[in-house]
């Protein structure tokens, strides 16, 4: 982890990447919203700051790693495949944590329920983490990993911000992780309670993605 | 300390090794020639469990590379021929990841430095090396954890003449001190050099195993004649020894009394392998 920190710390990319998610909801929040409730508003750049450090991070992140073959020289030195990839995503999900948690704070919105906002925040952190992960396993070049990532990222951004403007689609897309995300976040900061049926389908996509990435990580292994 | 038996790998329909049966000895220096394509790499991403076998059997240090990839991982270093170092940290932080995953100790770390001269460039950026520095840093990783096996992907490949020289030297340093390596190469002087055997390599089988100078003695000889051409040049041929036209020729050559000088040669390795197998070196 620390490791992991250090070669974080030195990418500038991923400082920028970090960054933009807190200073974007402040000033957006700031200038757009002003009489709005924050559980309306701060949901979304809650689910900016985690496709934008979860996926945007991760994938190239790992996808680096295994383009410069940094992944095998640890593989060599006793550490097996899936503890390497384990440990970027517990990386990459503290930093999510982190940055959530200062958008939060800097959109003074730890409104209603403190401990249902942390639990959303660590559930949709670790989704969004993981699909960045799949990406980053995926794709064998960081320019690829780069290009998936982003268009993911934007797509589940914009998903969870309007879905409901998609007409048809919309009973379907209600079941995006991007839209189950900000309903649970808006239901935490409201202090309304979590809703069981949001709750379920958010920890359903947590299970799809981790078997996913875990028979990727398989398949790379009988190679 | 390495055993392979009938060890293969297929991807799709190209077999890239087929059959492999070698055995290398503790203290040896093993090369893998061939060129590029010929399937040298992946013989050694079986051996250090980085690739499962379509066929047959490994074993290193008497562990199988694939079951028991930790106990091989335990005893080998691995200097793969791409330089991957994390290029955003230091020397020092590039060793300090794998000392803490190997359980090294610190006092082993500060001899690998001492060794391989790296005091100088600890606080330096990988990103910030030059090829030669970053090969030393490699084989100072590898290092560690004194393995018994060392396996060396193209160590020298792109260096200059002296980063070269210096990284066979270190070679040679190992095996003095009891390490098996396995070096892979398409450098046929190097290989010459520091290799107790050597197997050529070509289209993923092995074409020949043997000394170095074995397989030379083994190829062809020519014969290497020098006249005195009609312009008072001094002109070189190369015949093959034991070709009918060849005692033709230089009866021919020595009644015009033009021959300076008659020897004979052994081939060299680059020729033996363009013997065994009719292709050229990369």
């Amino acid at each position: 982890m620390g490791h992991d920190w250090r070669d974080f710390s030195r990418n500038p990319t991923l400082w920028v990447m970090v960054g933009i998610p807190v200073l974007l909801s402040y000033l957006i929040v700031r200038a757009t919203a002003a009489g709005a409730p924050r559980h309306l508003v701060a949901p979304m750049w809650v689910l900016f700051a985690q496709v934008m450090v979860g996926v945007m991070l991760s994938a190239p992140d790992l996808a680096e790693e295994r383009e410069r073959r940094t992944v095998e020289a640890l593989v060599v030195s006793t550490a097996s495949y899936r503890e390497v990839v384990a440990a970027k995503w517990a990386f990459a999900f503290l930093v999510s944590l982190a940055v959530q948690a200062l958008v939060l704070t800097v959109n003074q919105a730890w409104t209603g329920g403190t401990a249902a906002l942390i639990a959303t925040a660590a559930l949709s952190g670790a989704v969004f983490t993981l699909v960045g992960l799949l990406i980053g396993l995926c794709c064998g070049s960081v320019r690829l990993a780069g290009a998936a990532a982003s268009a993911i990222m934007v797509a589940l951004f914009l998903t969870g911000g309007i879905f409901e403007s998609f007409g048809v689609l919309k009973p379907a897309l209600r079941y995006l992780p991007s839209v189950l995300s900000v309903r649970l976040l808006g239901q935490a900061m409201a202090g309304t309670g979590l809703q069981s049926l949001d709750l379920l389908c958010l920890v359903g996509w947590l299970a799809a993605l981790a078997a996913a990435s875990l028979v990727r990580i398989e398949a790379e292994l009988r190679r | 300390m390495i055993v392979t038996a009938g060890l293969g790998k297929d991807y799709g329909s190209l077999r890239a090794v087929d059959a492999l049966t070698l055995t290398v000895s503790e203290g040896e220096i093993f090369g893998c020639l061939g060129p590029n394509g010929a399937g040298k790499t992946t013989t050694v991403r079986m051996l250090i469990g980085l690739l499962r076998p379509s066929r047959g059997w490994a074993r290193v240090a008497g562990y199988d590379p694939i079951t028991q990839s930790r106990e091989v991982h335990r005893h080998t270093g691995v200097v793969f021929e791409t330089p991957n170092l994390y290029e955003r940290l230091t020397v020092s932080e590039n060793l300090a990841l794998p000392a803490r995953l190997l359980g090294v100790t610190r006092k082993s770390v500060d001899e690998a430095v001492e060794r391989f001269g790296l005091s100088e460039v600890l606080r330096r950026r990988a990103c910030h090396l030059s090829k030669g520095w970053r090969q030393r840093v490699l084989l100072a990783r590898a290092m560690l954890h004194r393995p018994r096996v060392l396996f060396l992907d193209e160590p020298t490949s792109g260096l200059d003449p002296n980063s070269a020289r210096m990284i066979r030297d270190i070679i040679r340093e190992l095996r003095s001190e009891g390490a098996t390596v396995f070096l892979t190469t398409h450098d046929m002087h190097e290989a010459d050099e520091l290799c107790d055997r050597v197997g050529i390599f070509y289209r993923g089988q092995l074409a020949a195993l043997d000394a170095p100078a074995v397989l030379k003695a083994a190829g062809k000889k020519q014969l290497v004649v020098e006249v005195r051409g009609g312009d008072g040049e001094v002109k070189r041929h190369e015949l093959p020894f034991d070709a009918p036209d060849t005692a033709d020729w230089l009866h021919e050559a020595m009644k015009a009394g033009v021959v300076l000088s008659v020897a004979t040669r052994h081939h060299t390795l680059a020729e033996v392998f363009s013997q065994l197998t009719g292709g050229e070196l990369s």
